[in-house]
Protein backbone atom coordinates (compact mmCIF):
# COMPACT_ATOMS: atom_id res chain seq x y z
CA UNK A 1 0.00 0.00 0.00
CA UNK A 2 2.57 2.61 0.79
CA UNK A 3 4.58 1.60 -2.48
CA UNK A 4 8.46 2.20 -2.14
CA UNK A 5 7.84 6.11 -1.01
CA UNK A 6 8.52 7.70 2.07
CA UNK A 7 7.36 11.08 4.18
CA UNK A 8 10.79 12.56 1.95
CA UNK A 9 10.00 11.71 -1.08
CA UNK A 10 8.23 14.76 -1.54
CA UNK A 11 11.57 16.83 -1.35
CA UNK A 12 13.47 14.63 -3.40
CA UNK A 13 10.96 15.64 -6.51
CA UNK A 14 13.11 18.29 -7.50
CA UNK A 15 13.25 17.73 -11.42
CA UNK A 16 10.73 15.93 -13.37
CA UNK A 17 13.87 13.68 -14.88
CA UNK A 18 13.16 11.79 -11.02
CA UNK A 19 9.59 11.53 -12.35
CA UNK A 20 10.49 10.22 -15.53
CA UNK A 21 13.33 8.09 -14.73
CA UNK A 22 10.48 4.84 -14.72
CA UNK A 23 9.90 5.94 -18.46
CA UNK A 24 10.45 2.82 -20.67
CA UNK A 25 13.06 4.63 -22.97
CA UNK A 26 14.62 7.96 -22.84
CA UNK A 27 13.33 11.13 -24.53
CA UNK A 28 15.16 10.92 -27.74
CA UNK A 29 14.07 7.57 -28.33
CA UNK A 30 10.61 8.34 -27.62
CA UNK A 31 10.44 11.33 -30.00
CA UNK A 32 11.26 9.10 -33.27
CA UNK A 33 9.17 5.90 -32.07
CA UNK A 34 6.23 8.60 -31.80
CA UNK A 35 7.06 10.20 -35.24
CA UNK A 36 7.22 6.80 -36.86
CA UNK A 37 3.99 5.10 -34.95
CA UNK A 38 1.61 8.02 -33.64
CA UNK A 39 -0.09 8.97 -37.37
CA UNK A 40 -0.82 5.11 -38.12
CA UNK A 41 -2.10 4.57 -34.41
CA UNK A 42 -4.10 7.95 -34.48
CA UNK A 43 -5.85 6.03 -37.69
CA UNK A 44 -5.75 3.27 -36.63
CA UNK A 45 -7.77 4.47 -33.27
CA UNK A 46 -10.09 7.04 -35.28
CA UNK A 47 -11.02 3.66 -37.31
CA UNK A 48 -12.45 1.61 -34.68
CA UNK A 49 -13.58 3.99 -32.26
CA UNK A 50 -15.60 5.59 -35.11
CA UNK A 51 -14.56 9.43 -33.46
CA UNK A 52 -11.91 11.95 -34.10
CA UNK A 53 -12.31 13.24 -30.69
CA UNK A 54 -11.85 10.35 -28.66
CA UNK A 55 -8.85 9.21 -30.80
CA UNK A 56 -6.88 12.66 -30.21
CA UNK A 57 -7.35 11.65 -26.17
CA UNK A 58 -6.78 7.64 -26.71
CA UNK A 59 -3.92 8.68 -28.59
CA UNK A 60 -2.06 10.54 -25.97
CA UNK A 61 -3.19 7.98 -23.09
CA UNK A 62 -1.78 5.24 -24.79
CA UNK A 63 1.41 6.80 -25.37
CA UNK A 64 1.30 8.15 -21.85
CA UNK A 65 0.25 4.09 -20.31
CA UNK A 66 3.16 2.72 -23.14
CA UNK A 67 5.43 5.08 -21.47
CA UNK A 68 4.99 4.12 -17.71
CA UNK A 69 4.38 0.11 -18.82
CA UNK A 70 6.55 -2.01 -16.62
CA UNK A 71 8.30 -4.07 -19.47
CA UNK A 72 11.27 -4.40 -21.41
CA UNK A 73 10.52 -4.60 -25.47
CA UNK A 74 12.59 -7.42 -27.75
CA UNK A 75 12.20 -4.46 -31.03
CA UNK A 76 10.46 -2.18 -32.97
CA UNK A 77 8.14 -4.98 -33.48
CA UNK A 78 7.46 -5.52 -30.38
CA UNK A 79 7.68 -2.06 -28.83
CA UNK A 80 4.52 -1.19 -31.56
CA UNK A 81 2.28 -4.41 -30.48
CA UNK A 82 2.39 -3.00 -26.91
CA UNK A 83 1.69 0.34 -27.60
CA UNK A 84 -0.97 -0.81 -30.03
CA UNK A 85 -2.12 -3.23 -27.61
CA UNK A 86 -2.63 -0.76 -25.34
CA UNK A 87 -4.70 1.81 -27.62
CA UNK A 88 -6.72 -1.03 -28.13
CA UNK A 89 -7.67 -1.56 -24.44
CA UNK A 90 -8.27 1.52 -24.10
CA UNK A 91 -10.17 1.87 -26.78
CA UNK A 92 -12.70 -0.66 -25.39
CA UNK A 93 -12.95 0.94 -21.95
CA UNK A 94 -14.04 4.13 -23.56
CA UNK A 95 -16.48 1.84 -25.89
CA UNK A 96 -17.75 0.03 -22.17
CA UNK A 97 -18.00 3.59 -20.74
CA UNK A 98 -19.92 5.03 -23.33
CA UNK A 99 -22.30 2.04 -23.48
CA UNK A 100 -22.83 2.51 -19.90
CA UNK A 101 -23.34 6.47 -20.35
CA UNK A 102 -24.41 6.90 -23.53
CA UNK A 103 -24.58 10.95 -23.72
CA UNK A 104 -20.76 10.19 -23.55
CA UNK A 105 -20.79 9.46 -27.21
CA UNK A 106 -17.40 8.67 -27.83
CA UNK A 107 -18.41 5.38 -29.98
CA UNK A 108 -20.50 7.98 -32.49
CA UNK A 109 -19.44 7.21 -36.09
CA UNK A 110 -18.22 10.88 -37.31
CA UNK A 111 -15.95 9.25 -39.64
CA UNK A 112 -17.68 9.99 -42.66
CA UNK A 113 -18.01 13.59 -41.35
CA UNK A 114 -14.01 13.29 -41.18
CA UNK A 115 -14.57 12.13 -45.21
CA UNK A 116 -16.55 14.99 -45.54
CA UNK A 117 -14.57 17.33 -44.20
CA UNK A 118 -11.83 16.58 -46.22
CA UNK A 119 -12.63 17.92 -49.50
CA UNK A 120 -15.54 15.32 -50.21
CA UNK A 121 -15.30 11.58 -50.28
CA UNK A 122 -15.19 9.91 -53.05
CA UNK A 123 -18.33 7.25 -53.70
CA UNK A 124 -15.83 4.17 -53.07
CA UNK A 125 -14.32 6.03 -49.48
CA UNK A 126 -18.62 6.45 -48.37
CA UNK A 127 -18.92 3.16 -48.77
CA UNK A 128 -16.19 2.04 -47.22
CA UNK A 129 -16.83 4.32 -44.21
CA UNK A 130 -20.08 2.84 -43.95
CA UNK A 131 -19.66 -0.60 -44.31
CA UNK A 132 -16.89 -0.40 -41.68
CA UNK A 133 -19.15 1.44 -39.79
CA UNK A 134 -21.45 -1.87 -39.78
CA UNK A 135 -18.56 -4.35 -38.04
CA UNK A 136 -18.39 -4.90 -34.70
CA UNK A 137 -15.27 -3.22 -33.15
CA UNK A 138 -13.23 -6.11 -33.06
CA UNK A 139 -14.15 -6.96 -36.59
CA UNK A 140 -13.01 -3.50 -38.00
CA UNK A 141 -9.69 -3.69 -35.61
CA UNK A 142 -8.71 -7.18 -37.07
CA UNK A 143 -9.12 -6.24 -40.81
CA UNK A 144 -7.44 -2.55 -39.94
CA UNK A 145 -4.83 -4.38 -38.55
CA UNK A 146 -4.34 -6.99 -41.25
CA UNK A 147 -4.74 -4.78 -44.19
CA UNK A 148 -4.10 -1.44 -43.23
CA UNK A 149 -0.95 -1.90 -41.19
CA UNK A 150 -0.12 -5.30 -42.98
CA UNK A 151 0.55 -6.77 -39.48
CA UNK A 152 0.85 -10.79 -39.55
CA UNK A 153 -1.67 -12.90 -37.51
CA UNK A 154 0.75 -13.64 -34.76
CA UNK A 155 1.03 -10.19 -33.89
CA UNK A 156 -2.71 -9.13 -34.18
CA UNK A 157 -3.46 -11.84 -31.94
CA UNK A 158 -0.94 -10.32 -29.43
CA UNK A 159 -2.31 -7.06 -29.73
CA UNK A 160 -5.84 -7.68 -29.36
CA UNK A 161 -5.29 -10.74 -26.83
CA UNK A 162 -6.73 -13.38 -29.03
CA UNK A 163 -5.37 -17.15 -30.38
CA UNK A 164 -3.97 -17.08 -33.36
CA UNK A 165 -6.23 -19.68 -34.23
CA UNK A 166 -9.07 -18.52 -33.40
CA UNK A 167 -7.61 -15.24 -35.14
CA UNK A 168 -7.88 -17.41 -38.56
CA UNK A 169 -11.75 -17.72 -38.51
CA UNK A 170 -12.37 -14.45 -37.20
CA UNK A 171 -10.49 -12.63 -39.66
CA UNK A 172 -12.19 -14.68 -42.67
CA UNK A 173 -15.80 -13.45 -41.19
CA UNK A 174 -14.85 -10.17 -40.76
CA UNK A 175 -13.38 -10.29 -44.36
CA UNK A 176 -16.39 -11.82 -45.60
CA UNK A 177 -18.81 -9.53 -43.99
CA UNK A 178 -17.28 -6.30 -45.43
CA UNK A 179 -16.56 -7.72 -48.59
CA UNK A 180 -20.23 -8.54 -49.17
CA UNK A 181 -21.20 -5.30 -47.45
CA UNK A 182 -18.85 -3.37 -50.12
CA UNK A 183 -20.44 -5.56 -52.82
CA UNK A 184 -23.95 -4.25 -51.37
CA UNK A 185 -24.53 -8.37 -51.02
CA UNK A 186 -27.46 -9.51 -48.70
CA UNK A 187 -25.17 -12.31 -46.32
CA UNK A 188 -23.57 -9.40 -44.69
CA UNK A 189 -26.85 -7.97 -43.38
CA UNK A 190 -28.02 -10.66 -41.69
CA UNK B 1 -15.12 -27.66 -43.44
CA UNK B 2 -14.71 -24.97 -45.48
CA UNK B 3 -11.13 -23.40 -45.63
CA UNK B 4 -10.44 -19.78 -43.85
CA UNK B 5 -7.27 -18.82 -46.14
CA UNK B 6 -5.88 -19.50 -49.37
CA UNK B 7 -2.13 -19.87 -50.35
CA UNK B 8 -2.92 -17.44 -53.13
CA UNK B 9 -4.53 -14.15 -51.15
CA UNK B 10 -0.75 -12.87 -50.03
CA UNK B 11 0.02 -12.40 -54.27
CA UNK B 12 -3.50 -11.27 -54.48
CA UNK B 13 -3.05 -8.49 -51.89
CA UNK B 14 -0.03 -7.51 -53.03
CA UNK B 15 -1.10 -7.07 -56.58
CA UNK B 16 -3.69 -5.07 -55.44
CA UNK B 17 -1.53 -2.79 -53.05
CA UNK B 18 0.53 -2.01 -56.02
CA UNK B 19 -2.14 -1.02 -58.46
CA UNK B 20 -1.35 -4.82 -60.71
CA UNK B 21 -4.96 -5.98 -59.80
CA UNK B 22 -6.52 -7.18 -62.21
CA UNK B 23 -4.67 -6.38 -65.86
CA UNK B 24 -1.33 -6.91 -64.79
CA UNK B 25 -1.32 -10.22 -62.94
CA UNK B 26 -0.77 -13.53 -64.14
CA UNK B 27 -3.77 -14.83 -66.18
CA UNK B 28 -3.24 -18.39 -63.62
CA UNK B 29 -3.54 -15.86 -60.48
CA UNK B 30 -6.91 -13.98 -61.89
CA UNK B 31 -8.30 -17.76 -62.62
CA UNK B 32 -7.81 -18.84 -59.62
CA UNK B 33 -9.06 -15.71 -57.43
CA UNK B 34 -12.55 -16.07 -60.10
CA UNK B 35 -13.06 -19.21 -57.99
CA UNK B 36 -11.39 -18.61 -54.40
CA UNK B 37 -14.14 -16.86 -52.42
CA UNK B 38 -11.32 -15.59 -50.21
CA UNK B 39 -9.22 -14.45 -53.28
CA UNK B 40 -12.07 -12.35 -54.69
CA UNK B 41 -12.69 -10.54 -50.94
CA UNK B 42 -9.61 -9.75 -50.24
CA UNK B 43 -9.23 -8.71 -54.03
CA UNK B 44 -12.88 -6.16 -53.01
CA UNK B 45 -11.16 -4.78 -49.57
CA UNK B 46 -7.64 -4.60 -49.80
CA UNK B 47 -7.45 -1.48 -51.88
CA UNK B 48 -10.43 0.11 -49.83
CA UNK B 49 -8.10 -0.62 -46.71
CA UNK B 50 -5.01 0.95 -48.96
CA UNK B 51 -7.05 4.31 -49.85
CA UNK B 52 -8.49 4.99 -46.64
CA UNK B 53 -5.17 4.59 -44.51
CA UNK B 54 -3.67 7.13 -46.68
CA UNK B 55 -6.78 8.88 -45.88
CA UNK B 56 -6.96 8.81 -42.77
CA UNK B 57 -3.02 9.31 -41.96
CA UNK B 58 -3.76 12.75 -43.95
CA UNK B 59 -6.29 14.11 -41.60
CA UNK B 60 -4.51 13.09 -38.16
CA UNK B 61 -3.58 16.46 -36.63
CA UNK B 62 -0.89 15.00 -34.40
CA UNK B 63 0.36 17.20 -31.13
CA UNK B 64 4.67 16.88 -31.27
CA UNK B 65 6.49 14.42 -30.43
CA UNK B 66 8.15 16.68 -27.53
CA UNK B 67 4.51 18.22 -26.19
CA UNK B 68 3.61 14.96 -25.54
CA UNK B 69 6.74 14.25 -24.07
CA UNK B 70 6.92 17.10 -21.56
CA UNK B 71 3.11 16.31 -20.94
CA UNK B 72 3.89 12.55 -19.78
CA UNK B 73 6.92 14.29 -17.73
CA UNK B 74 4.67 16.58 -15.60
CA UNK B 75 1.66 13.81 -15.51
CA UNK B 76 4.48 11.19 -14.17
CA UNK B 77 5.17 13.88 -11.44
CA UNK B 78 1.87 15.21 -10.57
CA UNK B 79 1.38 11.31 -10.07
CA UNK B 80 4.27 10.73 -8.11
CA UNK B 81 3.94 13.88 -5.65
CA UNK B 82 0.29 12.06 -4.90
CA UNK B 83 1.87 8.69 -4.28
CA UNK B 84 4.12 10.24 -1.84
CA UNK B 85 1.75 12.05 0.11
CA UNK B 86 -1.10 9.69 0.38
CA UNK B 87 1.05 8.10 3.26
CA UNK B 88 1.28 11.25 5.46
CA UNK B 89 -3.15 11.55 4.79
CA UNK B 90 -3.10 7.63 6.17
CA UNK B 91 -0.84 8.75 9.57
CA UNK B 92 -2.63 11.84 10.08
CA UNK B 93 -6.26 9.69 9.68
CA UNK B 94 -5.07 7.65 11.91
CA UNK B 95 -3.98 10.22 14.61
CA UNK B 96 -7.77 11.81 15.04
CA UNK B 97 -9.18 8.29 15.13
CA UNK B 98 -6.78 7.56 18.22
CA UNK B 99 -7.17 10.79 19.56
CA UNK B 100 -11.24 10.49 19.45
CA UNK B 101 -10.71 6.77 21.21
CA UNK B 102 -8.92 8.35 23.69
CA UNK B 103 -10.95 11.12 24.54
CA UNK B 104 -14.32 8.58 24.39
CA UNK B 105 -12.07 6.16 26.39
CA UNK B 106 -11.90 9.01 29.28
CA UNK B 107 -14.75 10.67 29.02
CA UNK B 108 -15.52 9.87 32.70
CA UNK B 109 -12.32 10.64 34.03
CA UNK B 110 -12.14 14.15 32.10
CA UNK B 111 -15.62 14.84 33.14
CA UNK B 112 -14.33 14.95 36.89
CA UNK B 113 -11.03 16.84 36.12
CA UNK B 114 -13.32 19.64 34.56
CA UNK B 115 -15.61 19.63 37.49
CA UNK B 116 -13.01 19.92 39.85
CA UNK B 117 -10.97 23.11 38.42
CA UNK B 118 -14.49 24.82 37.95
CA UNK B 119 -15.37 24.30 41.45
CA UNK B 120 -11.71 25.44 42.39
CA UNK B 121 -11.47 28.25 39.86
CA UNK B 122 -15.06 29.57 41.78
CA UNK B 123 -13.53 29.22 44.81
CA UNK B 124 -10.57 31.82 43.90
CA UNK B 125 -10.63 35.45 44.31
CA UNK B 126 -10.50 37.58 41.31
CA UNK B 127 -6.98 38.18 41.45
CA UNK B 128 -6.20 34.55 41.60
CA UNK B 129 -8.63 34.37 38.55
CA UNK B 130 -7.33 36.25 36.23
CA UNK B 131 -4.02 34.65 37.22
CA UNK B 132 -5.25 31.30 36.15
CA UNK B 133 -7.13 32.59 33.00
CA UNK B 134 -3.73 33.89 31.65
CA UNK B 135 -1.89 30.44 32.28
CA UNK B 136 -4.84 28.71 30.90
CA UNK B 137 -4.39 31.00 27.53
CA UNK B 138 -0.37 30.90 27.28
CA UNK B 139 -0.68 26.85 27.62
CA UNK B 140 -3.49 26.74 24.95
CA UNK B 141 -2.36 29.34 22.67
CA UNK B 142 1.30 28.00 22.62
CA UNK B 143 1.33 24.96 20.32
CA UNK B 144 -1.41 26.62 17.96
CA UNK B 145 1.00 29.95 17.46
CA UNK B 146 3.92 27.01 17.29
CA UNK B 147 2.14 25.21 14.94
CA UNK B 148 1.35 28.39 12.64
CA UNK B 149 5.08 29.30 12.85
CA UNK B 150 6.33 25.44 11.33
CA UNK B 151 3.28 25.99 8.71
CA UNK B 152 4.42 29.24 7.68
CA UNK B 153 8.25 28.14 6.98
Amino acid sequence: MFHDTTFTSLDRLDSAEEATAKFVMDEDTFRQFYDRTARGLWAYLARITGDRQAADDLLQEAFYRFLRADATHDGETHRRNSLYRIATNLARDARRRSVARPEANVAGHDIEAVAAGSGGPSETSADFDRAMARLKPRERAILWLAYAEGASHREIAETLGLRPTSLKLMLFRARRRLADLLRGGTRATR
Amino acid sequence: MQPVECEFEAEVLAAVLQSRWPDRVDAELREHAAGCAICRDVAAIAGAFDHAREEMRSLAALPGSGRVWFLAQLRARREAERAAARPLAIAQILAAACAAGLLFECWDGLRTTVGWLVSGFAGMDVATQVAALGIASVILLLPAAAWLAIRGE
